[in-house]
């Protein structure tokens, strides 16, 4: 059986090694300061580049003296018809026939200005001094110009890769609102953003983050109402960050949380501008990440997760009714089959005596005690839900009827399980799907099964536990310093306008207090006062 | 960023007296008002309420004389090192005693109306390991847990009041108004215990951010318990009557049993009630935890309340278990109390010493009253 032998070909190594000769790191091997010589450069660009395919290096002469540079770049991520019209024509044929028009030719001094003033036509561009910046551009999209005897590079913005399109984001639908969403390219989202606030105060500033990756981090905000504190620890908790790649802000959100021992989301996430906007006038730091259509919001408190954008497009009293209706879904996502196992197994009295006996007529048949019923059919739900979840909606269709008609109606009629308990399921489905933030969704909907566990222990006496060790849990968590049930506890009457309910636009003219905003009111926007700040 | 509410705010004095107040005694109220006042029981009530409201006023008074320490250090600049170490002593012992009854009659009353065939041991380390986990995390945490139940609590008893009015009966008060002054003085005493829970004032002060309204806000944080009090005692007697409010173990459970819940979708309201009166006994036993806690910590002239609250908890459950029956519990809560009207005489006398002999910042804040 030759297959399963581990060992390589013996010829193919050897080629193997003829290719990748064992030798040093290619960052110990090459000495990372710029060279005068445009070849020797181009040696050390070579050096970590040359075995991959899609890096581009192009040696040419400049004007009538024939001054060798060389240009770098990845292909995919550049715009080639730019570099082709913009770099390359010019320094290669519009310089020489200049010099031949003029019939004078540049000093070999002057090149690099005149390479930078008259020769790129084009809009961003930077100059160079360390092969690591150098590295970091090009790898990133952007084009190194090089240029014999001088030791620094031009950097030309030439970016241009295909990249998704403005769409309407799938999380948060709403019928009445803008319908952008954010995409994967950070230059589209801060765009995004900066056509909604036309206010040079906002403020956008990168940071790279992860030693490979080198993922550009992107954190607004708005200077003069974002508080300084929060501005600078975001800052601070961004310095911090030392890992080697990042695929999604997602990732980034485990690294600059609180506290990573709960399962309760401390930042907001979303993936509309206009939401991102609305945190940003009230004093919040928004961070976006390249590669990730999610916008990080901070700081986050509990309440914020049970709104929606769209609550603010409606009127008033219907954004208020349909908020109450959020709240009343957490509660019942995570009470309804831990209170139904603690009545029907402690406290059969607590409901009228019609219901109890026709619950109990129902159950006389199932085999099961009410908490492995409970638990059960939660199981299943759980299951149906994680498989129609990532398939593709075709098939998904198909697990709901199979999961929720077929199964759930033989499971009743096989005695299984009682009828209330599949309409207990049903209400807990879909109360949780009532709140508009995934994850704290899902956090809400696993709590049953804590819940269902003490009530079975200790009947709504347990129940009523659980819920104050589940509040006791979600007072000390903190989100970038701010109480995760401001503005419950600690109690600010001012921010109530907007918690329970949305109070109308005319009366929210003050910005939440529990973001220390620095100016509290929306109106009277003074531009020398909040300088000063 | 740090949150600068990390001190304790007016608001939060405010929820932390009156949910430290209202508590486990509201299902036996009616019945101690109406075994010594009669019919007057609501009124005896409400002069009681009055009562500790100065009391109240003098304590916060005294607090606020000395906004950066406990009772524990101030004492000792008042009547001396030794007394002010033995007085100490009395209050962790006090404390750890209130703990006890607070949390066995909470556990009686479970055990009697919810959980018939659970071991009371259960209940007990139950409820008690829910009160160190909050208590483990600090004053700050407390006060934010008093905000999150204590309206809740609140609601529900304006709730249950509400709705039994519909079967109140105005006649089974009249008698009140032709009884002597002297039978509601008599039930004075046994009805102050209802409102203990302010000495937590004494303790807080050094985790404030602004002492100066120590003592209007602590004054607020007694008047909703006199409200629904009384009017948990006058809507008891007026539905159930005095005798069977007089002979009832709870009778505030027996008035929440006569609300049919509108709509009929549950059928025993009091099972809603014990609900929400469970938050309350939880926030009461987690400051009075909390208090003995740092009461020791204070007297020991520590930092770190945390191992104490470890070391406290084996007693309490050791001496929750202590009472054999019902009468037994009656009787060592009513000693707690009255040691508790005991203290808070020493707390007077203290307030008097220390304006006689001028000590702690007396005159600036009296300026601003």
């Amino acid at each position: 059986m030759k297959y399963i032998d581990s060992q390589p070909n013996p010829k193919n190594r050897e080629k193997m090694e003829e290719n990748n000769p064992p030798r040093l790191k290619s960052e110990e091997q090459v000495d990372l300061t710029l060279d005068k010589e445009v070849s020797k450069n181009l040696e050390k660009f070579k050096a970590f580049l040359k075995d991959s395919s899609d890096v581009v290096f192009r040696e040419f002469s400049l004007g009538t003296q024939s001054i060798p540079c060389a240009l770098v770049y990845v292909d995919g991520l550049v715009n080639t018809a730019i570099i082709n019209e913009q770099i390359l024509k010019p320094m290669m044929y519009q310089i020489a026939l200049l010099e031949t028009s003029l019939n004078r030719t540049i000093q070999p001094d002057k090149i690099f200005e005149v390479v930078k003033l008259h020769a790129l036509a084009i809009g961003e561009v930077k100059e160079v001094k360390t092969l690591d910046d150098a590295f970091l551009r090009v790898l990133s999209g952007e084009v190194a110009v090089m240029v014999e005897g001088f030791d620094k590079i031009l950097i030309a913005n030439a970016r241009g890769w295909p990249q998704r399109g403005i769409q309407e984001p799938p999380s948060e639908i709403v019928i009445r609102g803008p319908r952008e969403g954010f995409t994967e390219t950070l230059r589209v989202n801060t765009a995004l953003l900066r056509r909604r606030i036309k206010d040079p105060n906002l403020v956008i500033k990168t940071v790279q983050v992860g030693r490979r990756g080198k993922t550009d981090v992107a954190y607004a905000y708005i200077k003069g109402i974002a508080n300084q504190e929060l501005v600078e620890e975001v800052e601070r908790r961004l310095s911090q960050i030392d890992v080697d790649i990042f695929m999604d802000s997602s990732q980034l959100e485990h690294y600059i949380q609180d506290s990573y021992l709960t399962s309760f989301p401390q930042i907001e996430v979303t993936e509309r501008p206009d939401k991102t906007v609305a945190s940003l006038v009230e004093g919040r730091v928004a961070i976006l990440m390249d590669n990730s259509p999610y916008a990080l919001i901070v700081p986050a408190t509990f309440y914020q997760f049970f709104q929606s954008a769209e609550d603010y497009y409606e009127r008033w009293v219907l954004s208020s009714v349909i908020r109450l209706l959020r709240w009343s879904g957490a509660i019942l996502a995570s009470l309804t089959p831990a209170l139904y196992v603690a009545i029907v197994s402690f406290h059969p009295g607590f409901i009228p005596t019609n219901l109890a006996i026709s619950i109990a007529a129902t159950r006389a048949t199932v085999p099961f005690p009410a908490f492995v019923e409970a638990l059960l059919m939660e199981i299943t739900f759980e299951l149906l839900r994680e498989a129609g979840a990532r398939l593709p909606r075709a098939i998904g269709q198909t697990i709901g009827i199979v999961g929720g008609l077929i199964i759930g109606d033989a499971a009743v009629r096989a005695g299984i399980t009682s009828p209330i308990m599949v309409i207990v399921v049903a209400i807990t489905a879909i109360a949780s799907f009532l709140i508009p933030s995934y994850s704290v969704a899902m956090a809400i909907r696993l709590l049953r099964f804590p819940f269902i566990i003490l009530a079975a222990l200790l009947g709504i006496y347990g129940v009523i536990l659980g819920f104050i060790i589940l509040n006791v849990h979600l007072v000390t968590i903190k989100s970038f310093g701010v109480s995760y049930m401001t503005p419950q506890a600690p109690m600010r009457h001012q921010d109530w306008k907007d918690f329970l309910i949305r109070m109308s636009s005319q009366i929210m003219m003050r910005r939440p207090t529990s973001t220390y905003a620095v100016d509290i009111d929306r109106r009277n926007q003074d531009p020398v006062k909040e300088e000063a700040q | 960023m740090k949150e600068r509410s990390d001190r304790l705010s007016n608001i939060q004095i405010l929820f932390v007296v009156s949910s430290t107040i209202i508590g486990v005694t509201v299902l036996t109220l009616p019945r101690t008002a109406t075994e010594l006042a009669k019919a007057g029981g609501f009124i005896a009530t409400f002069v009681t309420g009055i009562l500790m409201a100065l009391v109240l006023i003098i304590t916060a008074l005294l607090a606020r004389r000395f906004p950066n320490s406990t009772v524990m250090e101030y004492s000792r600049e008042i009547i001396g090192l030794v007394p002010a170490k033995i007085l100490g002593f009395v209050f962790f012992f006090y404390f750890v005693s209130v703990v006890t009854s607070v949390l066995r009659l909470f556990c009686d009353a479970i055990k009697v109306l919810l959980l018939e065939n659970t071991p009371l041991e259960v209940l007990i380390i139950t409820f008690m390991l829910a009160a160190v986990y909050l208590c483990l995390n600090g004053i700050s945490s407390i006060a934010k847990i008093c905000e999150l139940f204590e309206p809740l609590v609140i609601g529900t008893m304006l709730l249950v009041i509400v709705l039994s009015l519909k079967n109140f009966n105005f006649e089974e008060l009249l008698p009140a108004f032709k009884q002597d002054v002297f039978e509601w003085i008599r039930a004075v005493p046994p009805l102050a215990i209802s409102y203990l829970g302010f000495e937590v004032l004494l303790f807080i002060t050094p985790y404030v951010q602004d002492t100066s309204k120590v003592v209007k806000y602590g004054f607020l944080g007694i008047l909703p318990s006199i409200f629904i009090y009384s009017l948990f005692v006058a809507v008891t007697v007026g539905i159930v009557g005095v005798e069977p409010v007089a002979r009832s173990l709870y009778p505030t459970i027996q008035l929440a049993r006569y609300i049919k819940f509108p709509g009929g979708f549950a059928e025993r309201f009091d099972i809603f009630f014990m609900i929400f009166w469970i938050l309350g006994a939880y926030t009461t036993t987690s400051s009075y935890l909390y208090l003995s806690s740092i009461s020791i910590t204070r007297l020991l002239g520590l930092r770190n309340y945390k191992p104490f609250i470890l070391l406290i908890v084996p007693i309490i459950y050791t001496l929750t278990l202590f009472p054999q029956n019902i009468k037994e519990i009656g009787m060592f809560s009513q000693y707690v109390s009255y040691f508790g009207l005991a203290l808070l005489a020493v707390t007077i006398i203290l307030y008097i010493l220390a304006v006689i002999l001028k000590k702690g910042e007396s005159s600036k804040n009296e300026d601003k009253q």
